[in-house]
């Protein structure tokens, strides 16, 4: 076997160096992550496959009967023997201990926190709460559920992520993180402020227990991509993006410094040969290192788990190592070589610049400051001439014959034109904007299909309804509000049957959910351009981009007393468009 | 057992034998007949400058989205049929949503390395965009658009304003409730337009919003029509650079006619190389820490969830503050109805890129300057045109942060409306005001460097 070559016998070591590593590294990180939390490693939604009460049981396992002396001594006096509530909410509608627990600890707006309790005690009355008093049909509530719940009904004026959002006349609906979950709990069922309650028919016991746990998963939002941002969206993000921009332009002011200038001392360009070297090559042979080893690191983890921190970390250490190393050859292992050269320029092109500086000009930037006057191009030199010339001549065969040249030219046209034809296959004409889902007579229901008594809402709040058969039609989705003290509009007294409005939920703006619903104020408002309809007055916009009032519903009430529609909206829903009249 | 010979390359380096290069070398002119091409490019030119390398952030860029998409394009379904969702992420289990979006929690939590990836993608996204905004404005400042290089320039807005396009759909393709949100917005966009708004509208979005066949005809535009579109453009927008060579700023040795440079082969292959590797470590170090995009927070998308904080990436919200700060100017015409949204999103971002298109142009017109130019200007050679260039970064800039007006009065407690308003009236205000700061003080300097005034 021919002996290998030099290059390839110093390379190898290496080589042999990572895939060494590589072998080994996955079965050290693998048996010291399985030693530590086990669903780390496999699981990266993290502990969430377990159920929230579990993350907060303490060493001494609590019974209930410490539990009950604990609730007798120190809540019974405000939320009653049983739970009943005498100044605070009942406790019917709590769920699960962790929810309890929250709320314990840190108090809330109209409860104090306990903090003389230790976490034996808070977690023995939490699971007596959560076990012996709160309402058996709330501990079914479901995360899942709570989600769906929360896009659907909160996240217009809390945000996705609960990081709250800004409301009419300089009002905010603060962040779900400044609060214990159980406090959103109260909020729901009470209202506050601008916030409608959601008690009674909105949400039933069990959906009000489901918010309440995606509330609680919003404290924490898992993260497995790594630092949250503050959960705020695009906004923060940009600010990041600009932020490593500006990395990377340092990085590039490092790159090329002192690169490429004539030095004033060298009057001719540099010769061919390297010139000696000053820096040192340990810090590329560093880098290499640093890239070797997190290439193999990026191997283990791969193998190990699914980590994206230690993934990304690892992958970024084999880039900017082997990066790093390049750069700095490049820039401080190699010498300043300057080449010299001309632009491509036509031979007679007229005026030399008056910026041309000859090699023994002191500072590069200063003197001449008036514009550099360039270089007039020639268009009668010789190459154009000739290719002028050329061009000429061989297209004289068509420019001859003027009339088939023409024809030509249009048939051309026309059957590239006529293809432009297969785009219309790309949809329907546009129909259906003028109407929707609603006929006389049809019920409304909730988002699980329930049709609405009469009786709803008694308490004040909003329903987002639907037309029954019709759950997934976008553009029949109305908000169904119960205003006492508002006046229906000239015209249409008969559409409001006992205080009953209905409105589009598509704004006339841009086709957003108007998911703003504010109590006090009695407006709606659209979250994405802050479009804001005014209730009392047939959803008339008063400020924002929004032109047109949201479209209303007729309503009447049938025979068995649940809310239907008389009719289809007034006028067309959605953001206007130019035959909206028509 | 010490090998002398490789002791000593080891110390005193090594070089292969001279006639393996003369191999290698006719084995290209044999095959490509570029023999000579191939020796005098090797020592092709770079002036060097720090701000040249913003076209190469870009450039890097999009190397990397290309990467991290093809590997993305793998498991992502872009169908829009409804599922329901029974994988590993509790907190969605049970839940309806569309193929998509259920592709794409797959990718983030069941494939390895696949969040990553993603995230890799996203910051990719953002950083290729806000460079390309910096090696704009470079070039504007420093005249770089002039003679010969008005076609390049317009192969570059060109370029702009698909990587725009492609960023847009990129991040819709999750069908999320913050994508999907802005796919309705730009549907009502598309509609305000007029006499063929409802139509035009239908016929690109497949429909009534939301159409079922959105999501794969965005796939398409997407991950092939787009980047095949960028791709050509891009080879004609470096060939254009490579055969024309690059500007340089006034220094030592250079004209109009001489370049003077760093040769390409060794030292700036070596520093570029090193670049895109930096470049790519920086983006997984920002994929691997920093949380972007989290769809699963966000929810799938469905037409009755809204949310605040409703903002689409960056480089769309400068469109997104117009919108806002727009009053409801609905204007009837006879029977006809031309609604407010037109203006903010369809009018004002095309006479922003005529604008732009036409620049250099305009410039010659205005300025009687029709010469060929190698050589690069800075901003207090021209301070009219500074002043121009910074009146129309600032107006953008006032858009952009009109876009998260709600979530600085909600961080801040600053009353939203009042705020509205301050900012309406800066974006109006503060480019002529900025503008013309800039042209006393560019002017200023100008006048300095030529002796005419004491600085």
């Amino acid at each position: 076997m021919a002996r290998l070559p030099r290059f390839a016998r110093l390379a190898a070591l290496p080589v042999v160096a990572a895939v060494a590593l590589a072998i080994v590294l996955p079965g050290v990180v693998k048996a010291a992550t399985s030693s530590a939390t086990p669903t780390s490693a496999t699981s990266p939604a993290g502990g969430l496959a377990a159920s929230p009460g579990a993350a907060a049981t303490p060493s001494a396992t609590p019974t209930p009967s410490s539990g009950a002396a604990i609730y007798a001594a120190n809540c019974s006096g405000c939320h009653g023997d049983h739970g009943q509530g005498l100044i605070g909410p009942s406790q019917q509608a709590d769920a699960f201990p962790a929810l309890v627990a929250g709320m314990v600890e840190r108090g809330g707006i109209s409860m104090p926190a306990f903090r003389q309790f230790s976490p034996a005690q808070v977690a023995a009355v939490s699971t007596f709460v959560a076990t012996q008093i709160a309402d058996p049909v709330a501990r079914t509530a479901t995360i899942a559920e709570g989600g769906r719940l929360f896009r659907l009904y909160c996240s217009g004026c809390h945000s996705s992520t609960g990081r709250g959002g800004a409301l009419s006349q300089g009002r905010n609906a603060p962040s779900l993180a400044d609060y214990p979950a159980a406090e959103a709990l109260a909020a729901m069922i009470l209202g506050r402020g601008n916030m409608p309650n959601f008690a009674g028919t909105t949400f039933n016991v069990r959906q009000q227990a489901s918010v309440a746990l995606y509330v609680q998963l919003l404290q924490a939002p898992p993260s497995p991509g790594g630092w949250g941002l503050g959960y705020i969206g695009p906004v923060t993000e940009g600010l990041a993006c600009f932020a490593a921009l500006g990395l990377l332009v340092l990085l590039t002011v490092w790159l090329a410094w002192g690169k490429g200038q004539v030095r004033p001392a060298a009057a001719a360009p540099a010769d061919a040969s390297p010139a000696a070297v000053v820096a040192p090559g340990w810090p590329a042979a560093i880098g290499l290192l640093v890239a070797i080893a997190g290439a193999a690191g990026f191997v283990a983890f791969f193998i190990a788990g699914n980590n994206a921190q230690k993934l990304g970390g690892t992958m970024a250490l084999s880039f900017l190592g082997l990066g790093f190393a390049l750069a700095y050859w490049g820039r401080d292992l190699t010498s300043d070589e300057v080449e010299v050269g001309h632009y491509p320029l036509p031979p007679e092109a007229a005026a030399e610049s008056v910026t041309t500086l000859g090699p023994t000009a002191a500072a590069p930037s200063a003197g001449t400051v008036a514009a550099t006057t360039g270089l007039a191009p020639a268009p009668a030199d010789v190459v154009s001439a000739e290719l002028g010339d050329e061009l000429a001549r061989s297209t004289t065969v068509l420019t001859r014959r003027r009339f088939l040249t023409a024809l030509l030219v249009g048939a051309a046209t026309v059957v590239g034109l006529s293809q432009l034809a297969l785009a219309a296959s790309l949809g329907p004409k546009s129909r259906g904007l003028f109407s929707t889902a609603w006929r006389p007579g049809v019920r409304l229901v909730t988002t699980d299909g329930v049709p609405i008594s009469h009786t709803a809402l008694q308490g004040g709040g909003v329903i987002v309804a639907f037309p029954e058969g019709h759950l997934e039609a976008a553009d029949s989705q109305v908000a169904l509000l119960r205003l006492s003290d508002v006046a229906p509009q000239p015209g249409r007294a008969s559409w409001s049957p006992e205080s009953f409005f209905a409105y589009s939920r598509v704004c006339t703006h841009a086709g957003c959910a108007v998911a703003q619903y504010e109590d006090e104020s009695q407006v709606l408002v659209c979250p994405c351009h802050q479009s804001t309809f005014d209730l009392r007055h047939g959803a008339r916009p008063i400020s924002g981009p929004a032109a047109r009032a949201l479209p209303q519903l007729p309503l009447a009430v049938d025979a068995d007393g649940y809310l239907i529609a008389q009719g289809d909206f007034n006028a067309p829903i959605g953001p206007g468009f130019w035959n909206l009249y028509a | 057992m010490p090998d002398r010979k490789l002791q000593r390359s080891l110390t005193h380096g090594f070089r292969l034998p001279r006639d393996r290069y003369r191999r290698v070398a006719g084995w290209l002119d044999n095959t490509t007949g570029g023999g000579g091409l191939i020796r005098r490019e090797l020592r092709h030119i770079f002036p060097d400058d720090w701000s040249f390398f913003f076209g190469e952030i870009a450039l890097y860029c999009f190397v990397v989205l290309i990467a991290t998409g093809v590997y993305m394009c793998l498991f992502f379904k872009a169908s829009a049929a409804r599922t329901v969702y029974l994988g590993s992420y509790r907190p969605l289990h049970g839940v309806g949503m569309s193929e998509a979006y259920a592709s794409v929690l797959r990718l983030s939590f069941d494939v390895r390395a696949g969040l990553v990836i993603r995230q890799v993608h996203h910051w990719a996204a953002l950083i290729f965009a806000a460079a390309l905004a910096l090696h704009l404005f470079r070039m504007f400042f420093t005249g770089a658009y002039r003679r010969p290089r008005r076609l390049n320039w317009v192969i570059g807005l060109s370029l702009l304003t698909l990587v725009f396009i492609n960023g847009v759909f990129g991040y819709s393709l999750p069908d999320d409730l913050l994508s999907g949100t802005g796919l309705r917005i730009a549907y009502s966009i598309t509609q305000s337009m007029p006499l063929i708004g409802p139509n035009l509208a239908s016929l690109l979005f497949g429909g009534n919003f939301p159409a079922a066949g959105l999501i794969p005809r965005i796939y398409a535009i997407h991950i092939l029509l787009v980047p095949g579109a960028i791709a050509g453009l891009l080879g004609a927008h470096m060939g254009l650079l490579w055969i024309q060579r690059h500007t340089q700023y006034r220094g030592v040795g250079r004209s109009d006619r001489v370049i003077v440079g760093t040769p390409m082969v060794p030292a700036y292959a070596l520093r570029t190389t090193g670049f895109l590797l930096v470049l790519t470590g920086m983006l997984t170090a920002l994929g691997g820490f920093f949380q972007i995009n989290p769809v699963w927070l966000y929810g799938p998308y469905q037409p009755w969830d809204s949310t605040s904080f409703a903002q689409p990436d960056w480089y769309t919200g400068w469109l997104e503050g117009a919108v806002r700060m727009t009053p409801a100017w609905d204007i009837h015409i006879g029977g006809f109805l031309l609604p407010g949204l037109f203006w903010p999103a369809a009018v004002l971002p095309g006479v922003i890129a005529g604008f732009l298109f036409l620049w250099p142009w305009l410039d010659a017109v205005v300025l009687r300057d029709n010469d060929l130019h190698n050589v690069l200007q800075t901003p207090r050679d021209r301070p009219g045109r500074t002043a121009i260039g910074v009146g129309l970064l600032t107006f953008l800039i006032m858009l952009l942060l009109a876009g998260g007006d709600d979530v600085f009065a909600a961080t801040f407690h600053w009353n939203l409306p009042t705020l509205l308003h301050v900012m309406q009236g800066l974006t109006i205000g503060l480019p002529f005001v900025v503008g013309l700061l800039a042209y006393a003080i560019f002017r200023h300097r100008h006048l300095a460097a030529a002796g005419e005034v004491a600085l």
